[in-house]
């Protein structure tokens, strides 16, 4: 496994590469780990080649190391952490497109290296930054190369820094921490103990039998059921160009504020920011109950912890805003986070067909892309401002260092709306993305500016759930007549009676029935065709047509009849064929929408 | 003692960054003593291995230390 380096970009006049030859403890292959499983699948989204999920880094070389010695250290390095010599390869049939499941890691034990070397005129950390921008903006071939790049920038013939690309799928944001600590040792020549845990071990444990993670299934089944069917019940828009737009915020102010009300509750302030996420997403989309998924690390695990490898996953969390203020919500949104950030080891093979036996329960694909994601250092700031909160005049004073700033546009993202801290440790730097066929591209600023508005206001008065859109100066989504609420789910009376005749015939209609405690219900009724002849192959098909959409709900009973009524207000009294929910055999080799 | 040990398991999920005799005095929840979300749930994991009991953690006693020691107290009745 070999790769080329870039080109020399301005600055930059490149000496002949090195080639750096590793031969580490031992190869081997295994089925990927949870965490690589979720990378993986997130690539797969993307078009071959998309460099979306490289992550662009470089390492200072201090001391009076020279080039060789680098170059020791980055074969070290790779020979350490099997992740850096692991390739992803198909085995098996399927397309890769069922998650993982046919794509094996397998680790080269020894395999070459090639490193480019650099002379800088000036300011090599710069330089250095800028060909790690350009050695990742190349897609990596996950098959056939190494996932890292790497070239050394020298001044005055000295090393000063590397640039390094490297793929998502072999490193996360813990594991670039593991790697730093370790980078000066091993520059200076330091003989270090071998990592204690690799990712084909986690494979192996994986799947012991029994295999765990058996209480976080059972969260993410309590957690199906009580979510909103979508965040994005509400009519589509023309997207922007391109579709997906990100803005970012860098406020102290909202930093400060957030601790005080974490200590004020006892929560952490990662709770606080979720907390606040999900009663601005609420307060636009119309729902009292939000259901997020949170990156989840899973690095208290003790020996993934230790291990250099993508370990996260994500976790879903519904918290339930209730009726009250924000304070209230924050206390009870605290121990959702917790059981969430407790509940995101798991296989994602099983959650993946939990969701899919719940969307055909619901009679709706369940749509969980709304995400939030704290990647702070331990989840907490380390060097905020000193600051007292409690002191309106001076948080109002912190304010005015408040930026805002747009980041990017991009085509394609698995999301509809991502919510995300930054590393910075001395302020608030938050990211908000959205997609603009569900909501302006402006609504992602003006989320950042209510975001801030929103803490603010929360450490000198009680905020009601109700105030939230106005404070935060959200508008919130219009829903046109037939919109109407079905427990937690709106629905388009009229675009799911359009689905129905498109799938049953013209004359099928839909019918909103108040149905005591369980609320409103809808029924079906349609005149049972070949193929369309009992209310399972009916609630099939309407589900098959109905996949990816967030305005329509399948009927909660099917009412198949004979012949069809004189007028639609005569279905009820149609003599009736059969009758039921449908529900009964859940297809389970069948994929029902997009739900992965 | 069940205090006692409880405190060191907090401050052994702390990696440290939290003193016992801090822990043990603390007038404040332990998310305002300094306890990261991390830190939250390697603590749960310590105690349901040293104390061989589930901590449910939407029970709404994980805020302080006195509340962590009573639900374990209450779980090995």
């Amino acid at each position: 496994m070999t790769v080329s380096p870039a080109a020399a970009p301005p600055g930059l006049s490149a000496l002949p590469p090195r080639v750096v030859e590793f031969r580490g403890a031992r190869g081997g292959q295994a089925g990927l780990t949870w965490g690589q499983q979720g990378i993986w699948r997130s690539t797969r989204w993307l078009d071959d080649g998309d460099p979306y999920f490289n992550l662009a880094w470089t390492l200072p070389v201090t001391g009076a190391a020279d080039v060789d010695a680098v170059l020791r250290a980055v074969g070290r390095l790779i020979e350490r952490h099997e992740t850096l010599r692991t390739a992803f390869v198909r085995d098996g049939e399927g397309g890769g497109e069922n998650g993982g499941r046919d794509t094996v890691q397998r680790v080269s034990r020894e395999g070459r290296l090639t490193v480019g070397v650099y002379e800088a005129a000036a300011k090599p950390m710069s330089a250095a930054k800028a060909l790690a921008a350009e050695l990742a903006a190349t897609g990596f071939d996950y098959a056939g190369e190494l996932p890292i790049r790497c070239a050394v920038v020298c001044q005055a013939g000295r090393p000063r820094a590397v640039a390094l690309a490297l793929s998502h799928l072999a490193l996360d944001g813990w594991s670039l921490n593991i790697v730093a600590a370790e980078w000066p040792r091993l520059v200076a020549g330091e003989d270090l103990p071998a990592p204690r845990w690799q990712p084909l071990d986690q494979a192996a444990v994986e799947r012991s039998d029994p295999p765990p993670g058996g209480q976080a299934l059972r969260h993410w089944r309590t957690g199906l059921a009580s979510a909103p069917r979508s965040m994005f019940d509400f009519p589509t828009r023309e997207p922007e160009e391109p579709r997906f737009v990100r803005h970012g915020m860098d406020s102290p102010a909202a930093a400060v504020a957030a601790e005080a009300l974490a200590a004020r509750h006892g929560v952490t302030t990662s709770s606080v920011l979720t907390v606040a996420c999900a009663a601005l997403l609420g307060a636009v989309t119309g729902h009292r109950t939000v259901a997020l998924q949170l990156i989840v690390s899973n690095r208290h695990h003790p020996r993934l912890g230790e291990m250099a490898g993508p370990a996260a996953q994500d976790g879903l969390c519904v918290v339930d805003l209730g009726d009250g203020t924000f304070a209230d919500a924050l206390r009870h949104g605290h121990r959702r986070t917790m059981a969430t950030y407790r509940n995101g080891h798991y296989d994602p093979a099983l959650v993946l067909a939990a969701w899919r036996a719940e969307a055909w329960r619901r009679g709706a694909d369940i749509d969980l892309d709304a995400f939030f994601n704290d990647v702070r250092h331990a989840g907490r700031w380390g060097s905020l401002p000193k600051v007292d909160p409690e002191d309106p005049a001076a948080l109002a004073a912190l304010r005015g260092r408040t930026r805002t700033f747009f980041v990017g546009a991009y085509p394609a993202v698995k999301a509809r709306i991502f919510f995300a801290t930054g590393p910075a440790p001395s302020t608030c730097e938050f990211y908000v993305l959205v997609d603009t066929a569900f909501l302006p591209g402006a609504v992602a600023e003006r989320m950042l500016t209510g975001l801030e508005e929103l803490l603010v206001r929360a450490v000198s008065e009680e905020v009601p759930l109700d105030h939230v859109a106005k404070i935060a100066g959200l508008d919130p989504v219009r829903r046109p007549e037939g919109w109407t609420a079905i427990g937690r789910d709106w629905v388009s009376l009229p675009e799911t009676e359009a689905l129905l005749r498109r799938v049953c015939g013209p004359g099928a209609a839909v019918v909103a029935e108040e149905a005591g405690d369980a609320g409103t219900r809808l029924t079906g009724y349609l005149v049972a065709r070949p193929g369309l002849d009992t209310p399972g192959a009916v609630h099939g098909a309407v589900m098959r047509a109905a996949a990816g959409r967030t305005d329509v709900l399948a009927p909660h009973h099917y009412v198949l009849c004979t012949a069809p009524p004189a007028g639609a207000a005569g279905w009820p009294g149609c003599p009736r064929l059969a009758e039921g929910d449908g529900r009964e055999q859940f297809p389970r080799n069948e994929p029902l929408g997009k739900m992965t | 003692m069940l205090r006692e040990r409880v405190a060191e398991l907090v401050s052994k999920a702390s990696g440290g960054e939290l003193a016992v005799a801090d822990i043990l005095t603390a007038d404040c929840s332990l998310p305002a003593l300094g306890l990261t979300s991390i830190a939250y749930l390697r603590l749960i994991d310590l105690l349901e291995a040293e104390f061989d009991c589930d901590v449910d953690i939407d029970g709404g006693y994980l805020d302080t230390l006195d509340g962590l020691v009573e639900h374990i107290a209450g779980q090995r009745k």
